[in-house]
Formats: C-alpha cells, sequence, structure tokens
C-alpha cells in the first residue's frame, strides 16, 4: 500500500493508546513513586556514605561492586543489542527487522543513559566522577572503553541512528499536529520524502551501520575486558570473558525486543507492522546465542575444573554448589525453558507470540542472574590469600536505587511510545514516495565537502585527542598531555559519527 | 636606615632573594668543584621495598596500630568488622599453614602492607590515574582525584587496598593526637599504605640539608610499623643498595614474595620460619 507523502493518515493505532486509570496507575504512577523512593535512598547514600548499601570491602567478605555494576553491565548489553539489531537490519538489509529497528535504537539511548546512571549510583564521589572523567581518563583503563566510550560515543551514534530513522515519521506527526509538532517539526526540518532523500537517508545509515556495528562489538568486549583481564582476581580473568559478555548481551537484548514486539503485536494494532516471522526468526536467533551461551559456559567450567587451581576453584564451587548455587541453577533453569519453548517452535516451524513473550522475559532473568554470577563471587570467594569467604545480597538502598532507574526508563519508553511512532509508519503503509527532485551540482558538493569535512575534521580531532590523553611512547601511567583531552577524542568520535547526518540534513537547493 | 629597609616588603624580598642567589651560588660551585659522596649517593635510583621475617614476627599487632596512628586511619571496632567496613592500611592476616606440626599453631600471622608491586594492577585500571607509581617507584594515591569507583581494590591480587565506605567523625580528644603530616582523606575514596612515604620525604630532607647520604640504619625503621615492631621483624630499606639489610634479607634462601606468578612484582618479600633454628 503506497501513499503520497501529502495524505495524512490518522495515527492512532502507531502510539501508545490512551489509558485508563489502571493503566496510569501501573505506567506513570508507580514508576513516579518509586523515582521519588530512589531519589530519597540515593539521598541516603550520598548522606550517609556507601556504608548504608550492602557493599564491602573485598578481603573483609564482602563484594566491592553490587548491583549497580551489574545492572550497568545489563544495560549496556541491552543497548548493544539495541543498536546491533537496527545496524544490522540496515547493513544486512533484514527487512524483517526493521519494523523493530525504531524500538531497537530508542532502547539502546535509553539503555545507554540508564547504565550510566548506575555508574554514577556506585561511584564513591559521584559529582568528582562527573568532573574528573573528562579531565583525566586514562584510555588505557578499561573503564575507559567500557563507560566513557560506550556511554559517550554509544549514545551520540544511537541518537544519530534514531535521528535519522524518524525524520520521515516526524514529518507525518508535525502534519498531524498536537501539543508536540513543534518538536517534530525542528527533528523533520529540511524533509521532503522525496525518493533521492531516502535513498540518502539509506546511505548514510548503511555507512553508519557499516562503521559503528563492529564499534559496538569492540566497545562491549571492553566491559568484558573489565573483568577478564584482572589476572589477580580468579573467577573473572579468563580471555571467555569477553565474548562470553557479549552472547548474554545478546541474550538479554533479543529477549527483550521479542518481548516489547510482543505486546506491541498483540495489544497495540502492530499485528500488521511485526509479521509473525519476526518472532518466529528472532525466536531462532535467540535459540542459537542460549546454545552459544551454554557451550561457552561448559568450556569455562571444565577449564577452571580440570585446572583446579585453588582460588579459581574455590569461585567455581561457590557458585555450582555454594551459597551462589541457586542462583545458577535458577539461571541454567530459565535458559533451559526458554530453549525449551524455542526449540518447539523452530520444530513446529512456527511462532506463539506469548510463549515468545514468555521466553524473552525469560532469559532477561537468567541474564540479570548470570550478572550477578560474574561480578559478585569472583569478589567474596576469589581471593588468593586467606581471606574469609563472604556472601552478598543487594540492601534496600540499592534496590531502591535501581528501581528508580529502571522507573525512569520505564516512564521514558512509554512517553516516546505515546508521542511517536514506535514503529516506523512504512511498516504500516509501506514505502512514501514523491516526484524525483532535482539537485543541483554546487548542491551535491557541498553536500560532499561538508560531509567529509566534518568525517575527516572529526576523525583528526578523534586522533589528536587519542594521542594527547594515551601519551603513545611515554610512560604509560601519566596524565593526559592537556587536561581533558579524553573529551577531545569522544568529541572527534561523535563528530564523526554525526557526519552521515550533515550528509542527510544539507538541503537539496 | 637599613632596619626601616629591611622592614619594608621589597627590602625583605631583596633580602630573601640574595640569600637564595647565595645558596645557589655556594652549591654550584661546590657541584662544579667535586660532586661530594652524599650528593652521589642522593641521585643513585632507589628501589623501596621491605623484607618482614616471619621467624621473628610475633603476631603482637603493634605494627598495625601504629600504622593506624601514623596515618590517621579511623580506628575499627568489632561493628565494622562484623560489617566489613574495617579500615586498615596494615593488617594481620591469618595463614593457614599446610603440614605444621612439631607444637606448631596450623596459622601464621601475615603482616600484610601494600606491596607496591613494580606491575601493579591497581595503577593499570585506575580510570584517572588517582593511583600512579612515582619517581621512587612507589605506589601512590592522590585522595582528591580518586571517584571511588573501586576498580582498584577488585584489581588488586593481594586485597590490599580499602574503600572509604563512611565519613569518619574525629572526637575531639582524637584531633589534637591526629598526624598533620598526613592528610585525611574525605569520605568515598580507596586508601592504602603509603610506605610511609611523608617519613621518608623527612628524612631526605634532613640528609639533604645535612649534606650526608640516607644510611640504611635509619631507613630500616623508617616506616612506622617497622618503627613499632618489638622483634624488628619488619625491615625497610633500599633494594639497590645489595648492602643494605632489606636486600640482604630479600637474597636469603627463606625469601619469597606472595604470588610472583601473577607478575606483579611485589616489593615485599617474607622470611619463612627457620625450623632449624628451633
Amino acid at each position: 500500500m503506497k501513499h503520497s507523502a501529502g495524505s495524512v493518515t490518522p495515527l492512532q493505532p502507531l502510539r501508545l493508546p490512551k489509558i485508563g486509570p489502571l493503566g496510569i496507575i501501573v505506567w506513570v504512577v508507580i514508576p513516579l513513586v518509586l523515582i521519588a523512593i530512589g531519589i530519597y535512598a540515593f539521598a541516603q547514600q550520598r548522606l550517609h556514605g556507601d556504608v548504608v548499601t550492602n557493599m564491602r570491602s573485598v578481603g573483609d567478605g564482602g563484594a566491592a561492586w553490587g548491583l549497580y555494576i551489574m545492572f550497568d553491565i545489563f544495560f549496556v548489553g541491552l543497548a548493544a543489542t539495541g543498536i546491533a539489531v537496527s545496524t544490522g537490519a540496515h547493513l544486512f538489509r533484514i527487512r524483517d527487522l526493521r519494523p523493530l529497528a525504531r524500538i531497537a535504537e530508542f532502547l539502546a539511548v535509553l539503555s545507554l543513559i540508564l547504565a550510566g546512571m548506575c555508574v554514577m549510583a556506585d561511584q564513591g564521589r559521584p559529582m568528582a566522577a562527573l568532573w574528573k572523567l573528562p579531565q583525566f581518563a586514562r584510555v588505557m583503563s578499561p573503564f575507559f572503553g567500557s563507560f566513557t566510550l560506550i556511554v559517550g560515543v554509544g549514545v551520540a551514534a544511537s541518537l544519530v541512528m534514531l535521528y535519522l530513522g524518524g525524520r520521515g515519521d516526524a514529518a507525518w506527526c508535525a502534519r498531524a499536529g498536537g501539543p508536540f509538532s513543534w518538536v517534530y517539526r525542528i527533528w523533520a526540518s529540511g524533509y521532503r520524502g522525496t525518493d533521492r532523500e531516502l535513498l540518502r537517508h539509506r546511505r548514510a545509515r548503511f555507512w553508519l551501520s557499516l562503521t559503528f556495528f563492529p564499534f559496538i562489538v569492540i566497545a562491549y568486549s571492553t566491559l568484558g575486558f573489565v573483568f577478564g583481564t584482572q589476572g589477580g582476581r580468579p573467577g573473572w580473568f579468563g580471555a571467555l570473558r569477553a565474548p562470553s559478555m557479549l552472547i548474554v548481551a545478546g541474550i538479554s537484548g533479543v529477549g527483550l525486543l521479542l518481548a516489547i514486539a510482543g505486546v506491541l503485536h498483540r495489544y497495540l494494532g502492530a499485528h500488521n507492522a511485526i509479521p509473525v516471522r519476526v518472532f518466529q526468526r528472532l525466536g531462532n536467533v535467540l535459540l542459537i546465542l542460549i546454545s552459544v551461551f551454554l557451550y561457552l559456559l561448559a568450556v569455562e567450567t571444565l577449564t577452571e575444573r580440570y585446572a583446579g587451581q585453588t582460588a579459581a576453584l574455590r569461585v567455581a564451587d561457590a557458585v555450582t554448589f555454594g551459597v551462589y548455587a541457586p542462583a545458577f541453577w535458577t539461571m541454567l533453569a530459565l535458559l533451559f525453558v526458554s530453549m525449551g519453548i524455542l526449540f518447539v517452535q523452530f520444530l513446529a516451524r512456527k511462532a506463539l507470540i506469548g510463549w515468545t513473550v514468555i521466553a524473552g522475559l525469560l532469559v532477561n532473568g537468567a541474564a540479570i542472574l548470570r550478572r550477578f554470577l560474574v561480578v559478585v563471587p569472583a569478589q567474596t570467594h576469589g581471593h588468593h590469600l586467606d581471606y574469609p569467604a563472604g556472601f552478598y545480597v543487594p540492601g534496600w538502598i540499592e534496590v531502591a536505587v535501581l528501581l528508580g532507574i529502571i522507573s525512569i526508563g520505564v516512564l521514558a519508553f512509554v512517553a516516546f511510545m505515546r508521542c511517536f511512532p514506535i514503529v516506523p509508519l512504512h511498516a504500516y503503509y509501506g514505502r512514501m514516495r514523491n516526484v524525483l527532485e532535482p539537485e543541483t551540482q554546487g548542491r551535491i558538493l557541498l553536500r560532499r565537502v561538508l560531509t567529509t569535512g566534518s568525517m575527516v575534521g572529526g576523525l583528526a580531532l578523534g586522533a589528536v585527542g587519542l594521542a594527547l590523553s594515551a601519551r603513545f611512547g611515554t610512560e604509560p601511567f601519566l596524565d593526559p598531555i592537556v587536561p581533558f583531552s579524553p573529551v577531545i577524542f569522544i568529541a572527534g568520535i561523535v563528530m564523526t559519527i554525526y557526519s552521515a547526518a550533515v550528509y542527510v540534513i544539507v538541503p537539496p537547493g | 636606615m637599613s632596619k626601616n629597609k629591611r622592614s619594608t616588603r621589597r627590602g625583605m624580598m631583596a633580602a630573601f632573594m640574595s640569600r637564595i642567589v647565595d645558596r645557589v651560588t655556594r652549591r654550584t660551585s661546590k657541584a662544579l668543584a667535586q660532586p661530594s659522596d652524599s650528593e652521589e649517593l642522593l641521585s643513585v635510583e632507589r628501589k623501596w621495598g621491605m623484607a618482614i621475617d616471619l621467624d621473628l614476627c610475633n603476631g603482637c599487632g603493634a605494627c598495625v596500630v601504629s600504622c593506624r596512628s601514623e596515618n590517621n586511619v579511623p580506628t575499627s571496632g568489632p561493628e565494622e568488622e562484623n560489617k566489613g567496613t574495617t579500615m586498615e592500611w596494615m593488617s594481620l592476616l591469618p595463614h593457614h599453614k599446610e603440614g605444621s606440626g612439631d607444637g606448631e599453631l596450623p596459622v601464621e600471622l601475615l603482616p600484610m602492607p601494600c606491596f607496591h608491586c613494580e606491575n601493579p594492577p591497581c595503577v593499570k585500571v585506575c580510570p584517572v590515574n588517582a593511583t600512579y607509581v612515582n619517581e621512587e617507584g612507589l605506589v601512590a594515591q592522590i585522595w582528591d582525584r580518586c571517584i571511588g569507583c573501586r576498580y582498584c581494590t577488585v584489581a588488586c591480587p593481594y586485597d590490599r587496598r580499602v574503600f572509604n565506605w563512611k565519613h569518619t567523625d574525629w572526637p575531639e580528644t582524637y584531633r589534637n593526637f591526629l598526624n598533620p603530616d598526613v592528610a585525611l582523606r574525605p569520605e568515598g575514596v580507596v586508601e592504602k599504605c603509603t610506605f610511609c612515604h611523608h617519613r621518608l620525604r623527612k628524612l631526605k630532607e634532613t640528609a639533604a640539608l645535612e649534606e650526608r647520604p640516607m644510611h640504611d640504619g635509619e631507613l630500616e625503621t623508617m616506616t612506622a610499623c617497622a618503627e613499632a615492631c618489638p622483634a624488628v621483624a619488619i625491615v625497610f630499606g633500599d633494594l639497590n643498595d645489595p648492602d643494605s639489610r632489606v636486600s640482604r634479607m630479600t637474597r636469603s634462601p627463606r625469601a619469597s614474595r606472595l604470588h610472583e606468578h601473577l607478575g606483579t612484582k611485589p616489593k615485599v618479600s617474607y622470611l619463612a620460619k627457620d625450623r632449624k633454628s628451633r
């Protein structure tokens, strides 16, 4: 079904329909209450120190990293999958994924912001962190890749993807009017919906995806390096840490996408836009990812047990048969149940939306437990010396702060769904077409010069920032030559990414 | 008139500058004439280290108490112990021995300072360079820069870094006894043993003023823990000086470093119990 850009189609089925009193309580009031409790809990943490949390010194039977870091990894994992789905849809031209691209992009932006909040909640001096990290960030620390780079650059790139992909729909929303039409007008400024423009969009998103896809794999791997490179921490040290975390990120991300898509399909009238085969194919992808993860888990466990190094074995014992066994076996059970659901659907060659949603939610539970098992046991049991073994369960302060953070995410997602088509309009109505638009040679040249200039300038800025931050060829553990040069590095990469937007927004003349 | 001149700001500045110029000129001419032994010794690259003789250590805990007192480390009681928020820069770690017999206890106590590793995992991971290896090879910490991410505490294989979990309210009676040479750390930063760097600096300044090298004898008990040890089990010194006591102890067949296979190259050696002497 083709529509011309001139006709405005009612947008009601594309947005979250008006919700009744119960919906308002569930989606608005409860998140707001949880946010208020979270702010109170965080204020307590700041007023009385981190002693009010259940985190404790490593070696004193505690874990110095707990719930916040677990969910930092979880959110970054969701974002990584969101970006992978969005870029994958454009890079490999997977049409089935395109209806989910916007959910994935928005999920990526949101998850990265929530991940940043989790990290900030974990810092002993969050205000100092906000100031010192841009000033002195060391490229050699895995923390740089896992936080500064992912949260800084990841948010920028996801925003560009979201911006480019949403321009057409923003133009439609602007025409439909409403209180936010001025926002849509800014978003869609210069958009004409011509074939040439669509081509430009597609080209920009393709190249952005091409550069960003490997970036997210590398950047997310640094999160694995945060743990995997720690030779002094048995239970963390290992080459499989990064790939295994990447796979779990894929599992949780695909699972959540399936759950959201299922809700949209069943309750929000997106059954035409998100066909059942999307669930079938993503379900198969999830099945493969779970199988790969279980393989990696088996390899990891076998290696630890066969080598039998005392400290590593102590961690493995605590996880499989000790104090953390309930979490480990529950994780395995959740994965096997999800696998069973998906495998039956794979054999039957059909997807039952409800069951797929359940599988998507179960694997997320398993992914959270896996994060717990990665972060915590190595701290409470992974000692080379005779420190006493300990145990960690999050306290109410951490839980309240985390629920507040998650509620911010829920509220933002609901607000976005209420204000903007969460499934791209062309998934409903087919692609918009318009007359061919002539573009002068001068304008084409201007576009190329501005795009190339922005890209080259960004790369140069990034290289200068990296050289100033990393201090190649000198002592490795020194301050950046110029304060705030890590910001120059990140600004350079962000500028390179934004060159895709420059390519699109230069008006045709 | 001259009195008036000296009392003016310009006069004071002139007098101050002339003294500095005089001193620099005197030193330069002296240095150009012939380098003294003390200067030669002061310019030698040092590698500070520690040796702990477990045969002498009786586990009295004097090192722990003196470290706490010297470095303004907040006191910890049973409450902190139970909560797991104990602050100790130097602690006694019970080490379970295998195959101990002849009436020996199955547990020995290891005095545990920071090992000031040559390849420190904590320094590698710090995201803001708040911990670094200083020009004397010591693993130093900039309290004010630390953001409290605790990455160093989880990276240290010896768990020798402690996080400042809460604000310390020093009782009024304690405040007069705090060491003015050591800064009080803010809440939310990671702390660790500094090998009493402030004492080392003082010792160096004294030696430089007296134009003499630092003697191994004064270095041996330079740190608060070594000074307080009644059995002289803890010895500090320059590992690069082959004649220093710490070097000789480190070369002993009884000496070993903890978990050398990790490649951290700790600068603290332990001398095992001498069974022959029993």
